[in-house]
């Protein structure tokens, strides 16, 4: 149980739970494509039988390939599994942000801004790195009108910064 | 310490935010905002001319100096700058910004309709606005009647490149409009962002300082 609270513990579920459909759907969304396409096996045990598959690891690489299918279509998460563990990085990268930044306009090209409320709001912070976190709240800052507890995602933000030993009030500055 | 290095500038690590800058003319600058990819390129997103946003290597012709971010903010708007320049936007040049931030879905600019534009500098500006940061304090800066003529020249220069006549009209209708020139907006950039929104007094220090460094 995490000592910050009920309201972290629901991020973190909200967040997990997010993340395990999104896993879902994409293994869902793999083996629609699979049945449409003929595999040609680079090795396969003699005398195996028919039904063994090649082993198929599900990693955080290749999960990411999946979508969210919505009523008004399907949304790729894909940027948002990287996001929400990006502290296990060492060093995030120009294109790791790049990705999560137009993941984000992808949600509001998309006018999406209830899902996005549920993506900021359930974030895991603390599995977040600094950069991420800051991506996601300056990224969304042109439409925070838009997203509900726009502010309260960016005060959360500030307070992690500033657990971390970082000046949130520094970072955020212009935000909160 | 000089606010602006070169010519032949570049942004070292571990910065991966920083402006450009070099002299076209007379008194006339151009600027636009350096970006470090993952590999070390250095990358220079800038508004050349008309519908004319330019992402492109870093010529050895500039005079350079990192942002005034942290590192982390600096990443931050070096993958938006990634993603504006990957959405290859349409950006019209003109002189009243006032208010125009490029929506983070198209890259396109909001709030545009003819008459409004950006220039090299004020496109610096817009990329900042639209993430929450403000170098300047735009409401400190004055008409200055210096910068007519100059107006006067672009909205030439506009024509002959084959601008829309209702663009020129409208820039033209709209009167002289405040100017950022490039100078102030780089070497504010460069600055300490503790220091951000800086004011027309203090900014024409700093642009001062820039112009010194590219004469020394």
């Amino acid at each position: 149980m995490h000592s910050g609270g009920s309201l972290l513990i629901d991020y973190t579920n909200t967040s997990n739970q997010m993340i395990h459909e999104h896993i879902r759907d994409g293994i869902a969304h793999y083996f629609t494509i699979r049945k449409n396409f003929h595999f040609d096996p680079i090795d396969v045990t003699p005398g195996a039988p028919d039904w063994v598959v090649p082993n198929i690891g599900c990693t955080s690489d290749s999960a990411i390939d999946g979508f969210i299918e919505a009523d008004d279509g399907p949304v790729d998460l894909s940027w948002l599994f990287a996001a929400l563990n990006s502290r296990e990085l060492a060093q995030p990268t120009v294109a790791n942000l790049t990705s999560c930044i137009q993941g984000i306009n992808g949600l509001i090209a998309k006018g999406r801004f209830e899902l996005l409320s549920k993506v900021l709001n359930s974030a895991n912070l603390a599995g977040m790195s600094n950069e991420t976190m800051l991506a996601f709240a300056r990224s969304s800052f042109p439409v925070r009108e838009r997203i509900s507890n726009w502010r309260r995602f960016t005060r959360n933000v500030k307070a992690e910064l500033d657990r971390r030993g970082r000046d949130g009030t520094q970072l955020m500055k212009g935000l909160v | 310490m000089p606010v602006v290095a070169g010519p032949d500038g570049s942004l070292e690590a571990p910065h991966h935010l920083g402006l450009a800058i070099k002299n076209i003319a007379g008194e006339q600058n151009h600027c636009g905002l350096l970006y470090r990819l993952d590999d070390g390129e250095v990358r220079m997103l800038h508004l050349a001319f008309h519908f004319d946003l330019r992402d492109e290597e870093l010529r050895s012709d500039y005079w350079c100096a990192p942002a005034g971010l942290e590192v982390e903010n600096q990443l931050v708007v070096a993958a938006f700058a990634s993603a504006i320049a990957n959405a290859k936007p349409n950006v019209p040049y003109g002189f009243d910004a006032n208010g125009m931030v490029f929506d983070v879905v198209s890259g396109e600019l909001l709030e545009a309709p003819a008459g409004r534009g950006l220039t090299c500098a004020t496109f610096v500006l817009a990329l900042f606005r639209t993430l929450g940061f403000e170098p300047l304090d735009e409401e400190t800066w004055p008409m200055r009647d210096e910068d007519e003529h100059w107006q006067d020249q672009i909205t030439q220069a506009m024509t002959h490149a084959g601008a829309r006549q209702d663009h020129i009209d409208a820039v033209t209708d709209n009167g002289q409009s405040r100017r950022f020139r490039p100078e102030e907006v780089v070497g504010t950039s460069a600055t300490s962002n503790d220091e951000w929104s800086i004011g027309f007094d203090r900014a024409r220090e700093i642009a001062q300082e820039v112009l010194a460094d590219m004469a020394a």
